[in-house]
């Protein structure tokens, strides 16, 4: 695991049992698969503290860049809903799945996943 | 061809021969301000508050059950509602006039597409939630919004598999209305309480159907014209209003046209048809008769019905099966 992946999952209003919370590693992406990180994705995308995480990742990361990689950006993590590749890249939902398979954790394509009925 | 975008220029080197350092075109966007990464990076906050509020929340639901077909990989829904996200989508651009707005929409429409034309279900739900992002969150789902989808083995609710097929029409009604609908319609047409004719204009029994089963005593029509079958394009086109009230006369409980109607599209039975003027969006529980080829002859709106709610046979012309043939060896 990235040392760039702080306890993120911890937020302002401790009492809020955030989803990223049950299963970080699928957050990670040294480590799962892209059918998780888009999941963890969509999950931050519906969560009732994605602003207040945004805020946080904001104060950890005062250097932060949302336009080009950096090392003020966090790195191989979802946060917020946004990936960053190991060099920081902010990376939209299709280049992460360009990253996924430049890294080898695409997945099965959709065509398996149709057949072996993964969903 | 190298070509290189910055806020201030955009330069495309030539001739391209002596200008392909890469071996292939490559498009090199250098922007110091990107919309969508500055709004991600704010945490997606809803920035079209001001649209009117009928746009807003169909895009919201449209987006909403786009995310759901997606999952439930059903690329038929998904290109329907693809094409209304797209017009309401338009819409909500024009009416708010924002350039960042714009950009931003512009910029996730085109991811949006390009996942659902290359059948990236995953991502077309990760697009479409993204998206969604962009709308305040309404309080409440109207009639006039896409409705929740159901998956197809959701829509009809009688527990055990599709609809039986109406052989009398003596048949037991279901109390659910729109199975309960579906399965007096068949006991109707079989009954001879009223027919329909081929698709296109003419007037003649359904080509490939059975002529008992859709009101047709060998080549006479019984009772009056509700509609046409297409068992080529496998459609079932009836005139509300009178179907209904010929329906009635089955099953007492059958609810009025409009509640029906709405039952159906709910239940992603039948398709509806979205009217967009310059500033507002509503929904009509029907198809216009001239879209779905019903005629100059036929009502303004009409109930598309696909035939796959009945049973295989329901309508089918019946006969004996072909047989196989032996066929001998041709040797040269």
């Amino acid at each position: 695991m990235n040392h760039d992946q702080t306890d993120h999952h911890q937020t302002d209003d401790r009492s809020t049992k955030v989803p990223c919370a049950a299963q970080p590693s699928a957050w990670d992406l040294d480590a799962g698969q892209l059918g998780q990180w888009l999941q963890a994705i969509r999950t931050c995308l519906d969560c009732p503290v994605l602003q207040q995480c945004s805020r946080l990742r904001d104060q950890l990361y005062p250097q932060g860049n949302p336009n080009r990689p950096t090392t003020g950006n966090p790195r191989s993590v979802i946060w917020a809903a946004v990936p960053y590749s190991e060099v920081g890249a902010p990376m939209t939902p299709t280049s992460l799945r360009r990253y996924a398979r430049r890294t080898g954790r695409a997945g099965a394509p959709e065509r398996d996943r149709r057949t072996i009925g993964l969903r | 061809m190298p070509l290189s975008v910055t806020a201030a220029r955009s330069v495309c080197a030539e001739p391209f021969e002596l200008a392909c350092r890469y071996g292939r075109p490559v498009l090199h966007v250098d922007r110091t301000f990107h919309p969508v990464g500055q709004w991600a990076h704010q945490g997606f906050p809803a920035i079209t508050a001001a649209a009117p509020e009928s746009i807003t929340r169909g895009l919201y639901f449209a987006l909403t059950e786009l995310t759901a077909a997606a999952d439930a990989l059903d690329d038929q829904v998904v290109a329907d509602l693809m094409a209304e996200v797209g017009v309401l989508g338009e819409l909500l651009v024009r009416t708010q006039l924002d350039a960042e707005l714009a950009s931003i929409a512009l910029e996730l429409w085109g991811q949006l597409q390009h996942a659902a034309g290359a059948g990236d279900h995953q991502l077309v739900a990760v697009h479409a939630v993204t998206m969604r992002r962009l709308l305040p969150r309404p309080e409440r789902r109207d009639r006039q919004d896409t409705p929740a989808y159901l998956s197809v083995g959701a829509r009809l609710r009688l527990g055990d598999g599709p609809l039986p097929e109406v052989v009398d029409d003596d048949v037991p009604i279901p109390a659910d209305p729109a199975a309960g609908f579906l399965i007096a319609l068949a006991a109707v047409l079989l009954a001879g309480r009223a027919h329909v004719v081929e698709a296109g204009g003419s007037i003649r029994c359904p080509i490939g159907a059975a002529p008992a089963r859709v009101g047709w005593l060998g080549a006479a029509p019984l009772g009056p014209k509700i509609g046409m079958l297409s068992m080529a394009e496998q459609v079932l086109v009836v005139d509300p209003y009178r179907c209904v009230q010929l329906v009635r006369a089955v099953s007492p409980e059958t609810p009025d046209v409009s509640v029906l109607g709405t039952v159906l599209v709910q239940r992603w039975l039948m398709d509806s048809t979205l009217l967009v003027d310059e500033l507002t969006v509503r929904r009509e529980a029907a198809v216009s008769a001239i879209a779905a080829g019903y005629g100059e002859q036929g009502p303004a709106w009409v109930w598309s019905l696909p035939l796959s709610h009945w049973a295989p046979e329901q309508f089918r012309r019946s006969g004996p099966r072909p047989r196989l043939q032996a066929v001998p060896n041709i040797v040269d």
